[in-house]
């Protein structure tokens, strides 16, 4: 048996993680619906937080992949300072790119994390570098390819068979749609993105002794925690978007919404459906940008997807390095010994409140990053 | 075959990669091409109502109840595959 505060502590930092997920995320999910004006942005937040909730409970094979996947859970068994480790390098990276407004993964950032610190406790072997390529790697940048490719596809079609109507009866049918295609967008996002923080969770529970290496599953409880969170937080991440959005989204007709969330959608519950770990803000974003690019190139702001491509080449690296360290700071205080995670859990937290007092200072503290 | 490609083979799920491609390209799109119907169909049937062309109308709501019935269908389809335990 293992300490239990340090479980609380690393469930609690999980689901903190996963809160913040849906906070960061709301823009993506909701953006395009409301700047169609196809749903108000009371509304629209609404539905993306109960259609997260929801879609959490629709498939496990995200957190499967995570849980047993990507690192070799029997190396986690009696060390939950890895999981630990892993969580702050994620939320760390979180905040920095935050800081610097970088369009980063969160989800990249988990799963770099969680690696890291495995490597650093157990080495190479840690790692299953072929789930890591095959599951993460490869689909991260196949995904917002894409959903920039399927976007593109299906607004062209869409011109073609709709170009001879009067525009107002095509944008309001298509804004009709875009409650049916924002919804499923929501539901997707919920589907992917709160599995990640359940495979971390199991994670954590293998490593506490409570779920065998060898019989992994995801406890019930798991499940509702984890929808929750993601569901508030993108509901108390929408107040905010109501004041900042106007000026950052990329001004498209109801039909590239639609086609945007549809494809969006499409891919993430494709992927879902396999178990792939995707980052969801960019595929979002690749949606986006694919129905934007479709009708006028110059109509996408082509920066952004710069800066997403770098994101997505530091966030993996960046953030294992993080979790690494943050490993090495715990053991320190010895194997299993609950005083290493508390002293960093108080440093972290002191950290980030540092940053976000510096940020205020600043100005526009709760700005999403770019995308 | 070379050793590179053989084991880049073996590391990208090939099948579960072309699966995602396939599967997303085909609901997007047929979901677009549907609901276009739909749209064209209903304003069409607005546009023939109004003249009171009731054969027309008549053609033009099928249209749209078609387009609308294959984009239903192709969500619940979509959430049954990945609700389903393979």
């Amino acid at each position: 048996m293992h300490s239990d505060v340090i479980l609380v502590l690393v469930i609690g930092t999980a689901l903190a993680f996963d809160f913040t997920n849906g906070f960061h995320d709301t823009a993506n999910v909701v953006a395009t619906s409301i700047s169609t004006r196809a749903v108000s942005p009371r509304i629209a937040i609404a539905m993306a937080s109960l259609l997260n909730f929801v879609g959490a409970f629709v498939s496990l094979k995200v957190a499967a992949t995570v849980a047993s996947g990507i690192i070799d859970p029997k190396l986690v068994e009696h060390a939950p300072a890895i999981v630990f480790g892993g969580l702050i390098g994620a939320i760390s990276w979180n905040v920095i790119t935050w800081y610097f407004g970088l369009p980063s993964s969160s989800s990249h950032a988990l799963i770099g994390g969680v690696v890291g610190a495995a490597l650093a406790a157990n080495g190479s072997r840690a790692a299953m570098s072929d789930g890591l390529l095959g599951k993460v790697v490869v689909p991260a940048l196949v995904a917002p390819l894409l959903a920039f490719v399927v976007a593109a596809i299906a607004i062209l079609i869409c011109y073609s068979i709709v170009g001879r109507l009067r525009p107002g009866s095509v944008s309001s049918g298509f804004r009709a749609g875009q409650l049916v295609s924002g919804g499923m967008l929501a539901l997707a996002h919920g589907t992917n993105d709160a599995q990640k923080t359940m495979g971390v969770m199991v994670l954590a529970l293998v490593a506490h002794g409570d779920i065998s290496s060898s019989k992994i599953h995801v406890p019930h409880w798991v499940v509702i925690t984890a929808a929750s969170a993601i569901a508030l937080g993108t509901y108390a991440g929408g107040w905010r978007i109501i004041k900042t959005m106007g000026s950052r989204i990329i001004k498209m007709d109801s039909a590239q919404g639609f086609a945007a969330q549809g494809s969006g959608a499409a891919v993430i519950l494709a992927a879902s459906h396999v178990g792939f770990p995707l980052s969801t803000t960019h595929v979002i974003s690749g949606g986006v940008m694919g129905a934007g690019a479709a009708k006028r190139v110059s109509a996408v702001r082509w920066g952004v997807a710069g800066n997403i491509v770098v994101a997505w080449l530091l966030t993996l690296p960046a953030a294992g390095a993080i979790g690494a360290a943050i490993y090495g700071v715990t053991r320190t205080f010895g194997a299993n010994s609950e005083a290493g995670p508390i002293v960093v859990a108080v440093v972290i937290l002191a950290g980030i409140a540092a940053v976000f007092a510096r940020r205020v200072r600043r100005g526009s503290p709760l700005t999403a990053p770019g995308v | 075959m070379s050793e590179v490609p053989a084991a880049a083979s073996k590391i990208v799920e090939w099948h579960q990669l072309l699966q995602v491609v396939y599967g997303s390209l085909a609901a997007a799109v047929g979901v677009m091409i549907a609901f276009s119907v739909t749209v064209v169909g209903g304003t069409r049937f607005a546009e023939a109502r109004r003249q009171s062309r009731s054969g027309q109308a008549g053609v033009w709501a099928v249209v749209t109840g078609a387009g609308l019935a294959v984009c239903a269908g192709a969500i619940a389809l979509g959430i049954v595959a990945v609700t389903a335990k393979t």
